[in-house]
């Protein structure tokens, strides 16, 4: 069953829209909520979570591809959940390292308050587009699926120190382009 | 911020999902490596160790001076090494060879230490720190292979900065010395920071040449990357005890065709701080021999200052269809890019006071230095 008839299964109200999400794309949700989370019934009760998410939303929404859209779901989802266990302490690990890197490229400056997320995110894309495709690729791995460095030099074929230091620059590169659009200030 | 990158257009998302994993190209680069090799172990043979040798065999003064005439790289029966020529006093050569394919490790002390290997009819063997003011004078040795060389001990030896380890071997005509610097003073079995992150940097930027990037990225580049080759040895476990650059703990080669040339760039990665796994990457080209010390640089950056030696190299590491060429010039111009990579989860507050450790969880860097290249081909 493709993405179309799924959603429409959504829009008609007919739960098999959940199992057949589940039978597609419960493989990749667990995936991204396990690089978070690093624990695998977190990550199970996450994907639900997911689908529940994915109930309620749609509709309104109308999602043109749906493991995107569960992607985005499952990575919040996951980061609450990721908070709501660490909320006592600071733990180590590689999500720590994605997030604190992500919090990293606003250093030094702020992103006005006026900004939306969504025009950010245009911004952040464009910024991508403009980039050569692996170092595009690994940043979205790292900081989208919150893929490890590890996993990320196993799936690339590259050494730690090469994907340390392509997402330094990357990182540098997009704050610098932030920086000089206007959204950081 | 993070919220916005989840927000990304899907079909960056999606271009990211299938990995196209680059697999490197099986090029014949051991057989021409071989060739380069012996090439580099001629010519530098040649040009320092021959006149030595032919003025009779004296004992070499190593000179103290910081930092080694000429590297390369050898290989050797599938082995990988680093090769570094100190010219002594008397104009001979004093040669550390260093395994970088398996960089053997052994844990005394607290602390890893370097082992080099000898497989070549090495005339001398290896200067002890340099910073040491104590003058090591080895014995002439000729012709002596690995093999043929007997263990005798090994001991540390203390200095007023420095602490280093020496293994004895006897040969046939005298004995063969390994040394191997530590730069970690030792003071108990607990191995405590001595030195601070400028010394250490220092230390570490002093003994390498500064590291090369190639705009290979460039379209227009006349650059060509044929092969790249890891010998990955990272260490994703922290191991409590351990000091300053503890070791070598991976290296990575990779070729690049110019027109008729081929040429290497070489990184070697040092740990620093193998405590909290950060690493300093300081890259090193194998090109051929810096045959002039251009210039050095001074940088100052938040935390360290650094002096940085440049040099004008001249390719000796050619190597098409086994035709040896050489003559091109390398020319490592203006420094195009300098940064630190910041690490994680250190944990210096085991070792120091609350102020200290915060110092240097902020200060500690990954560096890599990149230069601008130009390539001036032989005059025809």
């Amino acid at each position: 069953m493709n993405d179309q008839a799924i959603v429409q299964l959504f829009w008609d109200r007919n739960e098999d829209a959940i199992s057949e999400c589940k039978k597609q794309y419960e493989h990749y949700c667990a995936y991204i909520a396990n690089n978070v989370l690093n624990d695998r019934y977190d990550s199970e009760e996450c994907v639900n979570d997911a689908l529940l998410a994915a109930w309620k939303s749609i509709p309104p929404q109308k999602p043109e591809n749906l493991r995107t859209y569960l992607g985005k779901l499952i990575r919040e989802i996951a980061i609450n959940r990721w908070k709501k266990n660490n909320r006592q302490k600071r733990s180590a690990g590689s999500i720590v390292r994605s997030l604190d890197e992500i919090a990293e490229m606003v250093s030094g400056g702020e992103i006005g308050d006026e900004i939306e997320a969504s025009e950010l995110a245009r911004e952040i894309s464009r910024f991508l587009y403009s980039i050569e495709e692996t170092k595009r690729n690994v940043f979205i791995r790292r900081y989208w699926y919150y893929d490890s460095v590890e996993n990320i030099c196993s799936m690339y074929g590259f050494g730690k120190s090469k994907v340390l230091v392509m997402l330094k620059r990357t990182r540098d590169d997009l704050a610098a382009h932030l920086r000089k659009e206007g959204f950081i200030t | 911020m993070r919220f916005a990158i989840g927000e990304i257009d899907d079909k960056l998302v999606e271009g990211a999902r299938e990995v196209k994993t680059k697999k490197p190209t099986k090029y014949s680069w051991l057989k021409w490596g071989s060739v380069a090799a012996a090439f580099i172990l001629v010519a530098a043979l040649g040009v320092f160790v021959l006149p030595g040798m032919l003025k009779g065999n004296d004992p070499v003064t190593p000179d103290t001076s910081d930092d080694p005439g000429i590297s390369g790289s050898i290989f050797h029966n599938d082995r990988l090494y680093a090769v570094d020529f100190y010219v002594g006093s008397d104009n001979a050569c004093i040669v550390k060879l260093i395994d970088f394919t398996e960089t053997d490790r052994k844990e005394e002390r607290g602390k890893i230490i370097r082992r080099g290997i000898s497989t070549f009819q090495v005339k001398y063997v290896l200067k002890g720190n340099h910073r040491v003011d104590e003058i090591i004078q080895t014995e002439d040795i000729k012709n002596v292979p690995e093999r043929e060389s007997q263990f005798l001990e090994n001991k540390y030896m203390r200095a007023e900065h420095d602490s280093y380890h020496v293994e004895i071997y006897s040969a046939e005509i005298g004995k063969y010395y390994y040394y191997f610097d530590t730069p970690e003073t030792v003071t108990n079995d607990e191995t405590q920071f001595k030195y601070n992150v400028d010394q250490m940097i220092s230390a570490v930027s002093m003994e390498l040449p500064a590291a090369l990037k190639f705009s290979d990225e460039d379209e227009n580049s006349c650059l060509n990357f044929l092969y790249g080759y890891d010998s990955l040895k990272m260490i994703h476990e922290s191991e409590m005890g351990w000091d300053a650059r503890k070791d070598i703990t991976s290296s990575n080669i990779k070729y690049y065709q110019y027109h008729e040339e081929i040429i290497g760039e070489f990184w070697r990665i040092y740990e620093i701080h193998s405590n909290d796994e950060m690493n300093c990457k300081i890259g090193k080209v194998f090109l051929g021999i810096p045959i002039e010390k251009v210039k050095s640089k001074s940088l100052t950056a938040p935390g360290f200052h650094l002096e940085v030696y440049t040099y004008r190299a001249e390719v000796v590491q050619p190597i098409l269809n086994n035709n040896l060429q050489k003559g091109v010039t390398i020319e490592f111009d203006s420094l195009i890019d300098y940064f630190e990579v910041m690490d994680y989860d250190n944990h210096y507050e085991k070792f120091f006071d609350e102020e200290t450790a915060d110092r240097y969880n902020k200060s500690s860097p990954v560096l890599l230095f990149a230069y601008d290249v130009k390539i001036i081909p032989k005059s025809q």
